[in-house]
């Protein structure tokens, strides 16, 4: 191409001055040292444990972790969400109604079951605390399911008949738990102690009435005053002072 | 090898030249990959002009763009038993520096700094060029040429990164569409809006330096 100077110059044309910027042939020399220096480097340097690690392609797609990043945030909020709306629709009103359909539905029949075998297990031991032996093993194929059959010879096994009247057994399983199951509540070892309150009480009583706690050999007159003592207030009793108590024979006579 | 060349027979490349130069790159590839390290520095000494300018008329900064040049090339090396011969390797090689400059322009983006070579004045057609412009000069002749330079590196950093890479690519390296769309991981259409809006820019910036 020859350049005369009527030719014209075009943006192509601008741009080979730029192709020509060449550096000059010491630099090679020079970049190429440095370029050894970089290799050295790179052999001996550790690479990064991701480097080794994790695969290719996950790490191909970290220029994807912007819409990635947004769209797991945005599933996230979308489940947040939606559980959110899921809880705030459960009023307690359809919560119980639901519950009250669950109950009566025939749904809710495996939710029951557990306790009716209860029942009807020791229902069928208390009656077979009475039936001899052949009349037991009908009642208990009867009364039992398969799964229960098992406890309930566990429960048979050690069992030995016992003599119970036959007014304890009735026909409701509801009404022979408490007759033949009912035990007293056990008794807290400190309510057996006698407060020193009611000592005190009976002592004063007794000093007052000429006997020593009630000994005096007159049930009546023990009797009466037990009341007195159960009716009076320890506060009154101490306001209105014990010696206004008085006895005589088998009456008590109390002066206010 | 890939099934597009186990198809075709040879990597996809545009010109005859290219696909010439594709497969000795890939036989020295392929020594590289068996243990033959020592391969390598015929790819380093073949890319390594190539290379910089590229990445040099990308950053406008010579230093730094010998630094990425050094950084591509021991990447490539570090990962070239993944080079599975898809494309031809110059363009996975531009790939790695196009790559490297693209980061270093997004992480320099309010600090830089231009040191530019030296025009080769035995370079023909830029001899011409400066000639053309210079006929009628009084002035210094190198102190227009310098200041030539500087115009047209900044009407080239006045143009955003992927327009500048279209134009370094096409204009200067001397590639064609297709490889800068495989390059640059677009598509050639692409590189044609580009390299089209980019000349827009550079000539409206450029205007007193252009006769018609």
């Amino acid at each position: 191409m020859s350049h005369d100077p009527k030719k014209t110059v075009t943006i192509e044309d601008l741009l080979r001055i730029k192709r020509a910027e060449r550096p000059p042939a010491e630099f090679w020399a020079q970049w190429e040292r440095e370029l050894r220096a970089k290799q050295l480097a790179a052999i001996v340097e550790e690479r990064p444990w991701w480097q080794i690690h994790v695969p290719v392609y996950v790490r191909r797609m970290v220029k994807w972790q912007l819409p990635v990043g947004a769209a797991a945030v945005m599933a996230l909020t979308f489940v947040t969400l939606r559980d959110y709306q899921d809880q705030s629709t459960h009023d307690p009103v359809l919560v119980t109604e639901e519950a009250i359909s669950n109950v009566t539905g025939q749904q809710s029949l495996p939710s029951v079951t557990p306790s009716a075998p209860t029942l009807s297990a020791v229902a069928s031991v208390s009656a077979t605390a009475v039936l001899p032996q052949e009349t037991r093993a009908d009642t208990q194929e009867t009364t039992a399911t398969p799964g229960l059959e098992k406890t309930l010879v566990a429960i048979d096994a050690p069992m030995q008949p016992v003599e119970i009247p036959a007014a304890f057994i009735q026909p409701s399983t509801q009404d022979v738990i408490p007759a033949t199951l009912r035990t007293e509540p056990p008794k807290e070892p400190l309510t057996r102690i006698t407060s020193a309150k009611d000592v005190r009480r009976a002592r004063l009583l007794d000093g007052a009435m000429g006997g020593r706690y009630g000994s005096t050999g007159n049930a009546e007159v023990a009797r009466t005053r037990d009341r007195i003592a159960s009716r009076l207030n320890e506060d009154r009793f101490y306001a209105s002072d014990a010696g206004r108590l008085g006895t005589s024979g088998d009456r008590l006579s109390l002066r206010f | 090898m890939n099934i597009a060349k186990a198809i075709l027979g040879k990597t996809l490349v545009a010109s005859p030249e290219r696909q010439h130069e594709a497969d000795s790159d890939w036989v020295v590839v392929q020594r590289v990959q068996s243990g033959d390290v020592a391969a390598f520095d015929g790819l380093i000494l073949k890319y390594r002009e190539r290379l910089y300018a590229v990445i040099y008329n990308m950053i406008g900064n010579r230093d730094d763009a010998a630094d990425l040049t050094q950084d591509a090339f021991i990447k490539a090396f570090q990962s070239i038993k993944r080079f599975s011969g898809e494309s031809a390797f110059f363009t996975w090689l531009y790939r790695i520096g196009v790559n490297a400059a693209l980061g270093h322009l997004r992480k320099h983006r309010l600090r830089q700094f231009f040191s530019l070579d030296k025009v080769d004045e035995d370079n023909q057609p830029a001899a011409e060029v400066i000639a053309a412009l210079t006929v009628d000069l009084t002035a210094d002749r190198d102190t227009y040429v310098k200041e030539l330079q500087e115009k047209l590196n900044e009407a080239l950093q006045k143009l955003s990164i992927k327009h500048r890479t279209v134009v370094t690519l096409f204009e200067i390296d001397g590639m064609s569409h297709q490889q800068i769309a495989e390059v640059m991981n677009c598509s050639v259409g692409t590189v044609r809006s580009r390299l089209h809006y980019a000349k827009q820019l550079l000539q409206a910036e450029l205007q007193p330096y252009i006769r018609r």
